[in-house]
């Protein structure tokens, strides 16, 4: 097994971990998150195609993934404006006490 | 040798899974951040392993880096790990979507062992054209020469993407009655030169070694953001409609020395070979400033919403526990794997 190969199927399994946790988590945090790792895994699988064990990398699909990069960051930062405008609206809930009592963990 | 290296990547491989799940699916929302960015820099190691070395510096500063500060910015708003309530109809959509994909992955885990890729290394076209992009970094000629309506139209998500966030919130000036540790204000008033000079050495080395506007962009960003953390943030300092017009100065001055081949009876974008090069660095130093700018923003948004309504908070650590503490209330009720 090469490592094209290896890296390959590694970015496919984070794909699907991420993806999978996009629809079983349900905190939005973790559904954010899940975006983002479900981008790397894609990443991984592009880059591991773009590699070549005797001579250079291809450089056009480097060159997506670094627009990749930025694009997930710039999605990554939205969403988590949006998240909260969103949970504002639709549970207009009282804000959790952050009493002393709430201190122990980390 | 061989040998060292195929249990180098082996280790690697594990190590990216099994963060990820601990990202997803461990509890307490604080260690899910850190463990984030845990992933992102055994991520550009990989990088390394892949001969990316733009994509690994990319990946520590960009995903690692300022998506982790941005993360733990958000982390002490409450509305954010909220778990959803979910319909029996959306339950059976979601399973039978999950499947449906999980089989189309299964599919693609076997063209990948099936079908080795043809043909590896720069494409032929890339070689060939090496000589009229006016750098000898492949993948900056790429990005910024053969390319670069992607990364034209990646700045303009980049500049959508900060007025989006911001006009969901609104500046309030921190004010100065804060105390700024001291020890912390030296430090940061002695990295600071030295960040945007090494900002500024990554992107003009971008042209021939690895480096480039995006890296060179997000070494500016963290030292806006480093600004933030002795209360002096960028919109603090200085005039709004100065930030605003180098926010965009990056995307003009790109449309901008786009447009010019036009006059040349070029094509849009279509550098004249002889001086791409000075166009190339020229769009880079513009475009690095804009980015790093528009990172620090999008930094500060989090945190301004973070502390908007109430009273400001007193310290973000203990916010994070009692987060900690509604998501799992979250993970209890929803019964998922542990």
């Amino acid at each position: 097994m090469n490592a094209a190969l290896l890296y390959g199927l590694t970015g496919l399994a984070l794909f699907a971990l991420g993806f999978a946790a996009l629809f079983i988590r349900r905190s939005l945090l973790r559904k954010i998150l899940a975006i983002n790792i479900c981008g790397s895994g894609i990443f991984l699988l592009m880059i591991s195609v773009a590699y070549d064990p005797a001579g250079p990398p291809d450089p056009v699909l480097h060159a997506l993934v670094l627009t990749g990069i930025v694009i997930t960051v710039s999605i990554t930062a939205f969403a988590l404006a949006l998240a909260d405008g969103e949970s504002d609206r639709h549970e207009g809930e009282p804000r959790p006490p952050r009493g002393p009592g709430s201190e122990e963990r980390p | 040798m061989k040998l060292l290296l195929a249990g180098l990547d082996l280790v690697l491989a594990a190590t990216l899974l099994g963060l990820a799940w601990a990202v997803l699916f461990s509890r307490g929302r604080f260690r899910a951040v850190v463990l984030f960015v845990a992933l992102g820099l055994v991520m550009a190691l990989v990088w390394v392993r892949l001969a990316a070395p733009e994509v690994a510096l990319a990946e520590a500063a960009i995903g690692a880096g300022i998506t982790g500060a941005m993360l733990l910015a958000a982390l002490p708003r409450p509305g954010i790990a909220k778990p959803r309530q979910r319909s029996r109809l959306e339950q059976v959509a979601i399973n039978t979507a999950g499947t449906g994909v999980l089989l189309g992955l299964a599919g693609a885990s076997y063209l990948l062992l099936a079908q080795p890729a043809r043909q590896t290394g720069p494409g032929p076209a890339t070689v060939a054209a090496m000589a009229e992009s006016g750098v000898t970094n492949q993948v900056t000629a790429v990005l910024l020469n053969f390319r670069s309506f992607d990364t034209l139209l990646e700045l303009a998500i980049l500049l959508l993407a900060v007025i989006g966030a911001w006009a969901l919130g609104r500046w309030r000036p921190q004010g100065a009655e804060e105390a700024v540790n001291p020890i912390l204000l030296t430090l940061v008033r002695g990295v600071m030169p030295l960040a945007i000079l090494i900002a500024g050495y990554l992107t003009w080395i971008g042209d021939w070694a690895p480096g480039g506007a995006f890296q060179g962009g997000a070494l500016l960003g963290a030292g806006g953001i480093l600004l933030a953390l002795v209360g002096r943030p960028l919109p603090d300092v200085f005039p709004h409609w100065l930030l605003r017009l180098v926010l965009v100065a990056g995307l003009l001055v790109f449309l901008g020395l786009g447009a010019l081949p036009l006059g040349l009876e070029l094509l849009f974008l279509q550098y004249p070979p002889a001086i791409a090069g000075g166009f190339i660095l020229a769009i880079e130093a513009a475009a690095a400033i804009s980015i790093g700018l528009a990172l620090a923003l999008l930094v500060y948004v989090q945190q301004q919403r973070a502390s908007s309504p109430e009273p400001p908070p007193t310290a973000g650590c203990s916010q994070a526990g009692s987060a900690a503490k509604e998501e799992d209330q979250d993970r209890q009720t929803e019964g998922g794997p542990r």
